[in-house]
């Protein structure tokens, strides 16, 4: 718990014929670190590289179908934002026939065969309705030239031209085209007049550039039968027919995803799995019937996975253990109890411990919630943020979410206990409306008070991390660290202690134990020597967010209660009065967990860890199967 | 009379120290927060670490807390 996993080199040798067993249950087991071996490949030969292909086909096809169903499975619409919130994931799919590569094979074939019938089909539509508007908009502006367009044709010595001209040209354009044999058909039209040209073949460039020059926009005459109206009415027609297959088309698309869309997620993780344990094997030394495995194991794993594998291989492997030795790239395991698992998540996110460093999760799980309480101070908002916490548990399957809603519930405990010593519920909500209020201490009155409280707690805290980051020193036998980094400040803490409850008695011995101090650091090769006693107590000061966020909360609520009850008077100003008091604690409560959450991490990150922490271990990566499509013991 | 400017001068006072400090902060924070985006976005484990950077600065808004509390509730 307070150190990472002890780990141990794990090393197989076995007889080819038991290999598939024996990574299969390594891969269920997912005790083992893979480590790349020197001597991969026997002779040039892959082993596994036939079902590797089979099953990276299968694969990609199984991605084909999936990229192309998935849009549609959002587009049959699952229900209201509210049942999408409160839909829980569907139960992970156990081998219902397709988890295997010959089953997954038969039904991508009928599946993906439905599906791109429909897909061309699909395309199809959506071509000619493309085609169809693009009709539809050419004819617009024509609509009121009573021709037929099929007739629109050049003759041996005529030619005809369809387009529009913008109304206030028109009379620009018919006094241009006077000088040329011009026949004008048009029509009254409000912004732009259509118009269809008749004239001499002989004149055709040079009406084409008067035309060019006036701002006439030609329409292309395709082969359109009929005139602008009745093109219009046919299309308009054609286009409802087709946007009611095309509807059709992506409805029953819409009702195949939605049926097969955990099949096809469950089959992509079932092959990606397989795959995983192919690639795996790339890693492998190999000789004409036997191969190693070599990697790292955690030294509480050993024993099991030992037993396993003998049992895979009816006792027909070796398996050597040995210790990490001086590894420099040793992984990181982390051992915590359960309870304390879901902390994991802040240690992770500032860096891994290294492997000889103390994993600061447990103090992380102690102290965190107690912040997180300290900040927001709130009975009613400490059981809101546990009822958000239950639901993130109760929806969310990710391990991360999982982790999060843990954290916020541990942390709701807190504010619940301190809202009620605080006498906190809604802020001043049960004082303002109904004259109630209980709690031992009310920390807005007596806001210095409440900040000696605040900094006494951060220097437990940081007092907690200098013993830690000493212990570490003495422990690594790194006595210039010692000094250097921890010495200085507690010869400067002994020091202020004294002065502080023993008084000018004792100045002279503060007034050494300050210089020696100071003396340590104007020696410290590197840093900002004696400003390092103004960064110490910064430190310190920092804790005062604990009351100022505090306050903040407790400040907004009373605020949100006063607007919200000045309302009350009438009923409508009632109406707007609950719809304050509604939103203003809703807001009060997502910014200050918010702030809450964030400042607790920056304690722990910026202040706590500075006094011991320096991580940068890499994780653990064991080879395992990642299910959640799929139930654990399907292949 | 007197003891009323003294209250009205020890709130301005207190006014000023949190109000100047948090500006200052706001701006500072805007720069880190930014800087901080622009981070996650090319390595997302640096989620933590941009979020705990962005905080850091308002410990100068905490200092001007901790003078306003002192001139409202120790001098």
């Amino acid at each position: 718990m307070f150190y990472p996993a002890k780990m141990k080199k794990i090393c197989v040798v076995a007889l080819d014929r038991y290999r598939d067993r024996i990574v299969e249950r390594l891969h269920v087991l997912g005790t083992i670190e893979l480590l790349e071996q020197e001597n991969r490949g026997y002779e040039g030969r892959v082993y596994g590289e036939k079902g590797r292909e089979q099953v990276t086909g299968l694969l990609r096809r199984a991605e084909e179908v999936l990229d192309f169903l998935s849009p549609f499975e959002t587009v049959a619409g699952k229900g209201s934002i509210l049942k999408m919130l409160l839909e829980r994931p569907a139960p992970p799919v156990f081998d219902s026939g397709i988890l295997s590569v010959a089953g997954g094979n038969n039904y991508l074939r009928g599946l993906s065969g439905r599906v791109r019938r429909l897909r061309e089909r699909l395309g199809r539509l959506e071509s000619e309705l493309e085609r169809v508007d693009l009709v539809l908009t050419e004819v617009q502006g024509l609509l009121g030239l009573d021709v037929d367009l099929s007739r629109v044709r050049d003759t041996e010595h005529t030619f005809s031209v369809l387009g529009r001209v913008l109304a206030d040209s028109f009379e620009e354009l018919k006094k241009q085209l006077v000088t040329f044999d011009v026949t004008i058909v048009t029509d009254v039209g409000e912004e732009e007049i259509p118009l269809l040209i008749l004239g001499l073949k002989k004149q055709k460039e040079e009406v084409t550039k008067t035309l060019e020059k006036i701002g006439f926009k030609k329409v292309p005459a395709r082969s359109l039968k009929g005139t602008p109206k009745e093109i219009t009415a046919k299309n308009l027609e054609r286009r409802t027919t087709l946007t009611s297959e095309k509807n059709a088309i992506k409805k029953e698309l819409a009702k195949t995803a939605e049926k097969e869309m955990q099949n096809l997620l469950a089959l992509r993780e079932y092959l990606e799995i397989q795959l995983e344990k192919y690639e795996a094997q790339r890693l492998f030394s190999e000789t004409k019937r036997t191969f190693t495995i070599e990697g790292y194991i955690p030294a509480k794993k050993v024993e099991s996975t030992v037993k396993e594998l003998k049992t895979v291989s009816e006792g027909h492997a070796t398996i050597i253990i040995d210790e990490t030795g001086a590894d420099k790239n040793i992984p990181v395991h982390f051992d915590n109890p359960s309870l304390i698992q879901p902390f994991q998540l802040l240690t992770r996110a500032y860096a891994m411990p290294k492997y000889t460093e103390v994993d600061p999760t447990w103090l992380i799980a102690l102290w965190f919630p107690l912040f997180f309480g300290i900040m927001l101070t709130d009975m009613a908002y400490g059981i809101g943020l546990f009822l958000l916490a239950w639901f993130m548990i109760w929806r969310f399957e990710s391990q991360g979410m999982q982790d999060l809603g843990k954290i916020l519930a541990f942390s709701s405990i807190w504010t619940i206990i301190l809202g009620a010593t605080f006498g906190s519920v809604f802020g001043n909500f049960f004082q303002s409306f109904f004259g109630i209020s209980f709690g031992v201490f009310d920390p807005l009155f007596r806001a210095d008070l409440a900040l000696l409280f605040a900094i006494i707690i951060g220097l437990i805290h940081l007092n907690l991390g200098l013993a830690l980051g000493i212990k570490e020193k003495l422990r690594k036998r790194d006595q210039k660290a010692l000094v250097f980094e921890h010495l200085w400040i507690v010869l400067l803490e002994i020091g202020a202690g004294l002065l502080l409850f023993l008084g000018r008695r004792v100045s002279i011995l503060s007034a050494i134990l300050f210089l020696a101090s100071i003396a340590i650091l104007l020696k410290k090769p590197e840093g900002v020597g004696p400003l390092e006693i103004n960064s110490f107590f910064g430190s310190s000061l920092s804790y005062a967010r604990l009351l100022a966020l505090s306050l903040a909360t407790t400040g907004i609520a009373i605020a949100v209660n006063e607007i919200g009850g000045m309302l009350l008077g009438s009923f409508v100003g009632a109406l707007f009065g609950v719809v304050i008091l509604l939103g203003g604690h809703i807001f009060n409560f997502a910014i200050n967990v918010f702030g809450a959450f964030v400042h607790s991490m920056r304690l722990h990150y910026v202040e706590f860890f500075s006094m011991f922490y320096e991580g940068g271990g890499r994780e653990f990566s064991p080879f395992k199967a990642k299910r959640r499509y799929t139930k654990k013991g399907g292949n | 009379m007197a003891t009323d400017i003294g209250l009205g001068l020890k709130i301005v006072g207190a006014g000023i120290a949190i109000g100047f400090a948090a500006l200052g902060s706001g701006i500072g924070q805007g720069t880190a927060a930014a800087a901080g985006i622009g981070a996650v976005s090319e390595k997302e484990e640096m989620m933590g670490k941009s979020l705990a950077f962005a905080t850091l600065v308002e410990t100068q808004a905490i200092y001007g807390f901790v003078i306003a509390i002192l001139i409202l509730f120790v001098i």
